[in-house]
């Protein structure tokens, strides 16, 4: 690994991540841009907080997500194990066609449920 | 025989020498070993000089020069009459690829008085010869591994190319190669085969990563494969094994993607599981491709908790199996286009099908996706393919 160049950018900023109240114990993360090794830092942060409240359904917007590298898929799949551990629901909305393809490779896609809308989510 | 055991005592730098002179004294004089660089684009002369053993030799490329079609074709090919040593009427300059039947390692150079078929086979035995003396010298040599470079090499690839069996195999009616990029930075890619009776156990795994915690991790992964493989256990156990050893190493913070399989080389049943990774492709006849098919169990080192099933697949004389991982098909151009999986698997039919040796092919296919990604993949590509002849072969071919 080189060190950053001066004139090269900040890659973090591939990554737009922003979260939304959906009402008590509802929330929704809405991720766009490139899931990968210099995002998925940025992206855990925000996700795993709200993931240590076992009373919270967090809802996880993927439908503009361009890009998922391996990197990318372990910070899901780390989420995952966190619910296992807290009791927090994780769901998926609408993955792109990318990060789908990924999900069913691994056979994540068997442990963490996508839905197509928000409101498919059952409570 | 004389040169075998003159060579037991000598290190890789004295090799160059040791044969020139055995070969003078069977009438193959000014005798001179090339080897391949690790990307297969070099020809490099062993001189025994300097640190690299090189100092002072010339180097040709394959592509598009005498020596290299040699090593392409695994041939023994004479230069034009024009170019033979002026001095000798009738004698002729020689190439021939280096190869112990398998893989290969390089040309050897070598001027003969005739070229009766007599001189031919001195000259193939003397490149058999040769490649068993490179291959029980380069192990412990530096300066081979600093002759085969043509970059700088990073700490994982340094680890991934000790770990990897030998990329050619041949053996059972059974043929085996591999290809790995990018070969000097490599991440978490790995391939693994062993033989066994008639069984040949196959891997391909991609560690999650591209740091060298992505190349500790594959290492780790392989070792626990090997090792339950070696006390007996099942596919399934074995990736089991895999598992429970990345827990324990890794708390799950680093996971392994991977097909394992056992080819029976006698009767071609292929047996498989899927531990999360692109499923294996199939080429039959040559004409018709297809995804074999298995549920994944998850990446080994997740613990997603999903049964591992255990596939099977009845092969016939003549089809070939692709293991592969994602760096292959997500290969991007400018553009941002993918190599794609039909491109991948039109070019290894198209240049495997008689044109082409299977190494030979997986040279060209790495050179095209290397191409396709102008020079630098961001992501590891490795190719494991197999050909099972199931006692059609003429010879093996490698």
């Amino acid at each position: 690994m080189s060190p950053r160049g001066p004139e090269e950018p900040d890659r973090t900023d591939t990554l737009q991540v922003h979260v939304d109240a959906l009402g008590v114990g509802r929330c929704l993360l809405t991720a766009v841009g490139s899931l990968d090794l210099h995002t998925a830092p940025k992206f855990s942060d925000a996700l795993q907080p709200l993931l240590r409240d076992g009373n919270q359904s967090v809802l996880v917007d993927l439908s503009e997500i361009a890009f998922i590298d391996s990197t990318g898929l372990t910070s899901l799949i780390a989420a995952y194990r966190t619910t296992r551990a807290t009791g927090a629901r994780l769901a998926l909305i609408a993955p792109s066609e990318r990060v789908r393809r990924m999900l069913a490779v691994t056979g994540t896609d068997q442990v963490l449920p996508s839905y197509a809308t928000v409101n498919a989510v059952p409570d | 025989m004389r040169l075998m055991q003159a060579s037991h005592t000598a290190p890789l730098e004295q090799l160059p020498k040791l044969i020139a002179e055995h070969a003078a004294t069977a009438g193959m004089r000014d005798v001179a070993v090339f080897v391949v660089d690790l990307r297969e684009t070099v020809l490099r002369r062993l001189t025994g000089r300097g640190p690299a053993a090189g100092d002072g030799g010339q180097e040709f490329t394959v592509a598009g020069s005498l020596p290299g079609q040699a090593y392409q074709r695994v041939e023994l090919l004479p230069e034009p009459e024009r170019d033979g040593p002026d001095d000798r009427p009738g004698g002729r300059r020689w190439w021939v690829a280096i190869t112990d039947g398998v893989e290969r390692l390089g040309v050897l150079r070598a001027d003969t008085a005739t070229g009766d078929e007599a001189t031919r086979q001195s000259l193939r035995d003397l490149a058999s010869m040769t490649a068993l003396l490179l291959l029980s010298k380069r192990s412990f040599s530096d300066s081979h591994a600093r002759l085969v470079r043509t970059e700088p090499m990073n700490v994982a690839a340094e680890m991934q190319w000790n770990l990897t069996p030998p990329p050619a195999f041949a053996g059972l009616g059974t043929t085996v190669g591999a290809v790995m990029e990018p070969a000097y930075q490599v991440g978490g890619d790995v391939f693994d085969y062993a033989v066994a009776g008639s069984t040949l156990h196959l891997g391909v795994f991609d560690a999650m990563g591209h740091d060298t915690t992505a190349g500790i991790t594959a290492n780790v992964a392989v070792a626990a494969c090997r090792n339950a493989r070696r006390q007996g256990a099942s596919l399934s156990e074995t990736s089991h094994q895999v598992e429970q050893t990345l827990i324990e190493q890794f708390a799950t913070s680093r996971y392994v993607t991977a097909i394992l399989a056992d080819l029976d080389m006698e009767t071609g049943r292929l047996t498989w599981i899927n531990r999360g990774h692109h499923l294996p492709i199939l080429i039959r006849d040559n004409r018709w491709t297809s995804e074999l098919a298995c549920p994944p169990a998850g990446p080994m080192g997740a613990d997603l908790g999903l049964p591992i099933r255990t596939a099977t697949e009845q092969f016939e004389p003549g089809d070939r199996l692709l293991l592969y991982t994602d760096g292959i098909v997500e290969a991007r151009d400018k553009q941002g286009r993918e190599f794609g999986r039909d491109r991948f698997v039109d070019f290894v039919r198209r240049h495997h099908s008689g044109r082409h040796t299977l190494h030979e092919t997986l040279r060209r296919l790495m050179a095209a996706v290397m191409d396709h990604h102008d020079g630098a993949l961001d992501d590891d590509a490795t190719v494991l393919l197999t050909e099972w002849r199931g006692g059609h072969q003429h010879t093996l071919i490698p």
